[in-house]
């Protein structure tokens, strides 16, 4: 599969090595010299410089043997013009492209059905928003993601003190537990990612990655000592795109929202806009402001600066002060695995969004939604089982899973089967699918189809 | 039902020039899409589509394309032949010469499955292989082929 990937900034440079390692044919177009030099120092991929909106240049980067093109320039304006671009001379190439005005929110379903036929528009903020709001929803979730339309929810969660799944072998979850229990899907011990067998053992401290039905998440909670409350208040520290969409789906959901924003000008914009929330004008790392806004009372805090080093300050200020619940907006990749060790765990991304939504496209098979979890150890698929594939026809226990796979659950139109070694799926099921990152290319092939699929 | 039954003469590309599984099968979907009307980039499509699904290249050098239209009112049927090969992502990772594509209207019913049951069985045999890579023309590889296909 050959890929022509517009823009070396983050999203593009993650994206080129995410696939770099799955063997595929990448080319990463940018203008800048030094953007350009971090790619091809790094990663065994092909880099051009040049614009990726002009013709001959994307001719060059062999976009007309291309299956995808990918444009996620920091420009909507280039994006938009390398796949026009792209529709021209080679329109059989998918198209994804990062859109981020929101002007535009309005004209994404145009942008599919005529040119430039853009067939995904990615656009983070609104992925990030959306991410914010799913953790909210679970409360202690360091990580949600919903599959079948948010009828079935995987959860990460820490295992606390107090928690009767502390010690408890998995064979013995239950007979201990009785019918609504957690179904575990892997645990993250010491930065580990570990897909459990029946002789495992929970430990204290263990990340624990679960599904459950939307609908007994409530239940489910009780065993990690968490119950579902509603949310009243939140505290948004950053007014920039993020946090303005923030506000808006908050006060939509009337919730009593504040906003600080440094940026006085912005402010004045960001007063204008919102119906309900209060906009205040400071800066959020400053301790004092927040105790004078009562941050201990908020449900949750929420920072989404473009300064990493504040958002962090920020979430263990609130802490410190008796905040129960922080969201964090961290972009660098780098900083992930540190933030568990400093107890900021809540940790959303704009650019591993960006890569969620990309990496549907990418599988084979066929791919209704893939998640990374635990920065990009492992993988959540949701994907349709498809006639003449391995996976169909045959009683689970039959069809070899590689190791560090797991089938999570079977999606009978309006059923949620967990499955046993005796369970068949059929065609048209849809099946959820935990692999680590080795045994992905393994499940790939589970979900192909024989020559004889029309 | 015979492979001529639905394979024209100008459907049949004696020497495709691609050197990419995209662009064997644009040129696989040209002369159909002149043939029958369909819009080219979308034909291309519904083969990219399948492909992602699984690859049709089945080994021995042979890749058999396909796809479900819903436009279309009849199956039809093309041929292509690439002298040096290509990388198909075919199931013995080896290159892909001789290429049978098929598209089918979306309600059909079974008939297309019958096509490339029969197509797979004659292209087991290996002098059938053997005489197409030497064909030289249109008409010299729609010659073997009924040959081939009045034999059963």
């Amino acid at each position: 599969m050959k890929i022509v990937i517009v823009g070396a900034g983050e999203v593009g440079f993650h994206i080129a090595s995410r696939l770099s390692l799955e063997n595929k044919d990448v080319m990463v177009v940018d203008t800048s010299d030094e953007a350009l030099k971090r790619v091809s120092e790094t990663l065994d991929v092909q880099v051009m410089k040049g614009s990726g909106s002009s013709p001959e240049v994307l001719i060059d980067a062999g976009v007309k043997k291309a299956d995808i093109l990918l444009a996620v320039t920091d420009s909507d304006e280039t994006n938009l013009v390398a796949c026009l671009t792209c529709d021209i001379i080679s329109p059989a190439t998918k198209k994804l492209a990062r859109i981020r005005l929101g002007d535009y929110d309005a004209y994404h379903e145009h942008f599919r059905a005529n040119a430039p036929h853009i067939d995904t528009i990615i656009n983070p903020e609104i992925e990030v928003v959306k991410t914010i709001y799913r953790l909210m929803r679970v409360p202690g979730a360091v990580d949600v993601g919903e599959f079948e339309g948010g009828r079935v929810k995987i959860v990460g969660m820490r295992l606390e003190e107090g928690s009767p799944l502390a010690g408890l072998r998995l064979s013995e979850l239950s007979s201990r537990l009785g019918g609504v229990r957690p179904l575990i899907a892997a645990i993250v011990r010491k930065g580990e990612l570990i897909v459990p067998h029946g002789n495992d053992t929970l430990q204290l401290g263990d990340l624990v990655y679960f599904i459950s039905e939307s609908t007994k998440l409530n239940e489910v909670l009780r065993f990690f000592n968490r119950r579902m409350k509603p949310v009243n208040r939140v505290l948004i520290v950053g007014g920039g795109l993020i946090g303005a969409r923030l506000a808006d789906l908050l006060e939509s959901k009337n919730i009593h929202t504040k906003i600080i924003e440094k940026n006085p000008e912005r402010c004045r914009y960001l007063a204008e806009r919102m119906n309900r929330a209060v906009v205040l004008c400071g800066d959020g790392s400053d301790q004092s402001l927040l105790l004078e806004e009562n941050i201990k009372d908020m449900d949750f805090v929420v920072s989404l600066t473009d300064d990493e080093e504040t958002n962090i300050l920020v979430s263990l200020l609130a802490r410190s002060v008796g905040a129960d619940n922080t969201i964090t907006k961290i972009s660098r990749f780098s900083y992930m695995p540190l933030m568990a060790s400093i107890g900021v765990e809540q940790v959303v991304s704009p650019r591993l969004s960006a890569i969620n939504s990309i990496l549907q496209h990418i599988r084979k098979g066929k791919v209704l939604s893939a998640m990374s979890v635990h920065g990009e150890q492992a993988e959540v698929i949701e994907a349709v089982a498809l006639q003449t594939s391995e996976l169909v026809d045959t009683p689970i226990r039959k069809v070899s899973f590689p190791r560090g796979a797991l089938l999570i659950c079977i999606i009978r139109d309006d059923e949620v089967i967990i499955p046993s070694g005796e369970s068949v799926i059929k065609p048209d099921d849809r099946v959820i699918i935990f692999a680590t990152r080795e045994a992905v290319p393994r499940i790939e092939k589970m979900l192909t189809v024989k020559l004889e699929f029309f | 039902m015979k492979i001529l039954d639905v394979l024209q003469l100008e459907t049949i590309i004696p020497e495709l020039t691609s050197r990419d599984k995209k662009g064997i099968l644009e040129e696989l979907a040209a002369p159909i899409a002149s043939l029958t009307g369909l819009h080219h980039p979308d034909l291309v499509r519904v083969l990219m589509e399948r492909e992602q699904l699984g690859s049709t290249g089945i080994g021995d050098g042979i890749g058999i394309p396909h796809g479900k239209i819903a436009e279309l009112d009849r199956m039809v049927v093309g041929f292509g032949m690439s002298r040096q090969g290509v990388d198909f992502d075919s199931l013995d990772g080896r290159p892909a010469h001789i290429f049978f594509v098929l598209v089918t209207p979306e309600q059909s019913t079974g008939q297309h499955l019958k096509l490339l049951a029969r197509l797979s069985k004659m292209l087991k045999n290996d002098l059938f292989r053997k005489k197409l890579m030497t064909a030289a023309s249109r008409d010299e590889i729609h010659a073997i082929i009924q040959s081939e296909d009045n034999k059963n």
